[in-house]
């Protein structure tokens, strides 16, 4: 059980740390303030695939710690068959998030353009929200394993592949919301 | 909402040349009508080549489609 405590709280922190923005997009989802001529902004094919690839993140998210919360982190552990399903779901959710961020969308044979020179620049800042996330949820992750294990000196070694694995959630999950705050500040 | 510190002339500058939608202004610069939207809220600086790219579509000079706010 404290695996999955741990697991939880670092995957918590990370998302601690990629929710920083979501006043921003929670601002971009109420659109124009009242009273302004601001007219409906369309939303851009970045914008949208960045609010499909945080849904894929959220997703793989949550499958993987129902996964390990209906399972008990031991038998994850012991079961191939869960642990491949994990796997699974962890790559099959990777290869959705490049097909959603990156295929196709520089693309340059088609009628409108897909991605401009303002789109460019928020791809390019939206690594800082990321790297923001990542230090957060693997300085969560220290912290919390020092603390538990210190006076045994020692940590398991299934949290090399846990840290690996929220690490890589964390990152999926924050690049988009970087897209998406980037598109609210600019 | 943040202005970007420089005005223009576009919205005007479209509607001079037969009333010309934005789609049609970003097709002919190669950028996405949102840009154009932000362009015209003046929340956005655009690239000097973006910005060459527009002002010749309205055969004007950069300046006369943009200038610093005071």
């Amino acid at each position: 059980m404290t695996l999955v405590l741990w697991t939880v709280i670092a995957l918590g922190a990370g998302l601690v740390a990629t929710a920083v923005g979501m006043r921003g997009v929670r601002n971009a989802l109420r659109g124009p303030e009242r009273g302004t001529q601001e007219e409906k902004m369309p939303l851009t094919p970045l914008q949208k695939r960045a609010w499909w690839a945080l849904g894929v993140g959220v997703g793989v998210t949550g499958a993987i710690l129902a996964i390990f919360v209906v399972s008990g982190p031991s038998r994850v552990q012991d079961d191939p068959a869960l642990r491949v399903s994990v796997e699974i779901l962890l790559v099959a959710g990777l290869i959705a998030y490049w097909l959603l961020m990156t295929h196709g969308l520089l693309r340059t044979d088609q009628s409108r353009v897909m991605i401009d020179e303002r789109d460019k620049a928020i791809l390019e800042r939206a690594p800082a929200v990321q790297a923001q996330a990542m230090v957060v949820s693997v300085a969560a992750w220290a912290v919390i394993l020092t603390e538990v294990y210190w006076e045994a000196g020692q940590v398991p070694v299934a949290f090399l592949v846990l840290i690996f694995w929220s690490c890589l959630l964390v990152s999926t999950m924050a690049l988009p919301m970087g897209v998406l705050i980037g598109y609210r500040r600019s | 909402m943040r202005k970007s510190g420089i005005r223009n002339q576009i919205r005007r500058l479209r509607f001079e040349k037969g009333e010309m939608t934005q789609q049609e202004l970003a097709d002919e610069v190669g950028c996405s009508r949102q840009t154009i939207i932000v362009l015209e809220q003046e929340r956005y600086v655009p690239s000097l080549l973006l910005a060459l790219r527009i002002a010749k579509v309205f055969a004007v000079s950069v300046e006369q489609v943009f200038e610093l706010a005071e």
